[in-house]
């Protein structure tokens, strides 16, 4: 059997082989750089498309509620807490009849028990599908023929009973569809239509749901949570809003792009973070790597003399130094780049939860574009650290490297 | 192949002073020559052995072999004449440490891309030089004599037709030596040119023409 050349590469290797600890080395400083590339990246653009997601999916200008719980709409609306309140249904009429509005949708909420009634506590809410145009159309995404009365469709960390169904109130109900993740409240919530949810209501005070007595002051078949409007073209949303205030009492006003600003300051500061502390440790283990490529090429100054004097030309000592670093690189990144993923990507709820913000993992194009960079980054760091080192070496007259080798 | 050394100088700078490593060497090689060269350390000779080789640039005068002027050569050139013509044995360890005794010895002929493996030449050579059954062994198990074979192996293992030896006896005791001299003179007798560099009065008796390097100047000497 013919023996295997000693080529480029199978010198590489073997040098890395024999190389032990300073090969190890090397492959856990690059594994390190490319899972804090891809692990920064992803969850950078997580939390872009998580806030972006959120934006899109509440899809009105301005939303109307009951004064004193501006607080917990937002809770609703970006974690799902599971929350109460009502106002006189009339309100929606008014708004739609007001100049500069070109829709106006009312929900009405309602919230399940962690009990034996219920299957699990989480945030009801009917939609009025005339009306409506915030829900629906996401709704239409999954569940085309469009939501009956005793349809139930859950958000996408919602889980339905074994049978397909989910239990609110002692009420079984049929799970029709589940919506998409939105990193958003809406993942957390339930939804039906209007009729539905003031049955469920009122199967709720029948079985003796007594833990806030306002809810059985509520006119159940007059009363909405919140009114969600969206403007005509050309109206100026602060003027609106003042002329809602003067006309309607009693309520607050929650604008969108207030809603949303709080959060997309703090991702932002956030982002900057995951960005600064990214590049840190790029820059740091491209000057390890470099440190490292340095050192090992100049100790190992004899081996690379001897190889010229057996007639090894630049290039070919220059080749096994880059042959040895791309190895190096790609085994590293490996290592680093499934790590990531394996902390990405079954994790990303938890992520999510931990971090208090939307977090919504990216469509698999950015992901993968975000392998490929943080693949690309991770080899180039290496290869041109090694190569810059080894160009150098060979560079020198042979006879005088292979005396300072000695 | 003949090689031609015409004027070959070296100079260097130390401490702000230019000194000639090599001074002015003239000599000339043809197949079937032992010539060995003594001197003192620090005298030049492996300078002079580097220069021959490509290995080191000179700062004048001219290293020509087959017509062939070597410094005008490109370094790919250079390199093919150091691995196809040219078999160097360096002072001190040279093989290299994570690859076997075996592998040392092929290392050469692979850069050659030469067809076949040539393992059957290379073990034949390791028969040659006595450590056949060090094939498989790395270096850090060998003694400086078996070392030293390994080492003329590999220089061996392309057919060179010159042969450069760096002070082969530095570290051997007195039957090892007569074994790696007796190796090279036997080289020498299948043809190939031989040059040796060292400070080992009782090695040149090997050679059949002698030179002393004193000072970077290349003197003839009666044997």
């Amino acid at each position: 059997m013919e023996r295997k050349r000693l080529n480029v590469f199978r010198l590489s290797y073997i040098n890395l082989r024999g190389g032990g600890f300073r090969t190890g080395v090397l492959v856990f400083v690059v594994a390190m750089l490319s899972f804090s590339l891809l692990v920064g990246t992803i969850v950078s653009n997580s939390l872009s498309n998580g806030l972006l997601t959120a934006k899109d999916r509440l899809g009105a200008d301005i939303a109307v509620i009951p004064a004193g719980h501006e607080a917990e709409y937002e809770g609703v609306i970006l974690s799902g807490e599971p929350i109460r309140f009502y106002f006189d249904k009339s309100v929606q009429s008014q708004l739609a009849g007001m100049e500069g509005i070109e829709k106006a949708a009312g929900q009405f909420f309602l919230t399940s028990l962690s009990s034996e009634c219920c299957s699990e506590a989480v945030q009801i809410i009917g939609i009025d599908l005339a009306d409506d145009f915030v829900t629906t159309p996401w709704i239409s995404n999954v569940y085309k023929s469009g939501m009956r009365d005793g349809e139930i469709i859950v958000g996408s960390d919602v889980y339905p009973d074994d049978d397909g169904t989910v239990t609110f109130y002692n009420v079984k109900y049929d799970v029709v569809a589940q919506l998409e993740k939105s990193s958003t409240g809406m993942d957390y919530s339930v939804f039906t239509t209007e009729n539905t949810v003031r049955d469920l209501a009122k199967a709720a005070h029948e079985i003796g749901y007594t833990q806030n007595a306002d809810f059985f002051e509520t006119d159940v078949d007059n009363s909405l949570s919140v009114v969600h409007l969206k403007l005509a073209d050309g109206y100026d949303t602060g003027k609106i809003v003042s002329k809602i205030r003067r006309e309607i009492d009693g309520i607050d006003i929650v604008r969108s792009s207030e809603l949303f600003q709080g959060l997309s300051d703090k991702l932002g500061l956030f982002s900057r973070f995951i960005g600064t502390v990214s590049w840190a440790i790029w820059l740091l283990a491209a000057a390890v790597l470099s440190a490292l490529y340095a050192f090992g090429v100049n100790a190992r100054k004899r081996e690379f003399a001897v190889l010229r004097l057996l007639g090894a030309t630049r290039k070919r000592v220059v080749s096994v130094v880059f042959c040895e670093s791309v190895l190096v690189s790609v085994f590293g990144s490996i290592i680093g780049l499934s790590l990531a993923a394996l902390t990405i990507f079954p994790f990303s709820t938890y992520i999510g939860d931990r971090l208090g913000l939307p977090f919504l993992l990216p469509d698999s194009g950015h992901i993968s574009a975000a392998f490929i960079f943080s693949l690309i980054v991770s080899l180039a760091s290496g290869t041109v650290s090694a190569v810059f080192a080894a160009v150098k070496l060979a560079g020198a007259e042979t006879y005088i490297t292979m005396r300072e080798g000695e | 192949m003949v090689v031609i050394i015409k004027n070959l100088t070296k100079e260097y700078s130390r401490g702000g002073r230019v000194f000639k490593a090599v001074d002015s060497a003239c000599l000339t090689l043809t197949p079937g020559d032992f010539i060995s060269i003594i001197g003192k350390s620090g005298s030049g000779k492996s300078t002079l052995l580097n220069m021959i080789a490509g290995l080191t640039v000179p700062t004048s005068g001219s290293v020509t072999f087959d017509d062939n002027e070597l410094f005008s050569l490109s370094d790919t050139e250079i390199s093919n004449y150091r691995n196809l013509k040219i078999g160097y044995v360096p002072q001190g360890q040279s093989l290299l440490s994570k690859l076997t005794v075996l592998e040392n010895v092929l290392l050469p002929y692979h850069m050659a891309e030469k067809s076949g493996d040539g393992a059957e030449t290379a073990e034949k050579l390791l028969e040659k030089v006595g450590i056949a059954h060090l094939s498989g062994s790395y270096p850090k198990h060998l003694s400086g004599g078996e070392m030293k074979r390994a080492a003329i192996a590999r220089a061996l293992i392309n057919s060179p037709e010159l042969l450069l030896v760096d002070e082969p006896t530095g570290d051997l005791d007195a039957q090892t030596t007569d074994d790696v001299l007796s190796l090279i003179k036997s080289a020498a007798g299948s043809g190939t040119a031989v040059l040796m560099v060292t400070h080992d009065t009782d090695a040149v008796s090997y050679s059949n023409r002698q030179y002393e390097m004193r000072s970077g100047k290349l003197l003839e000497s009666a044997k």
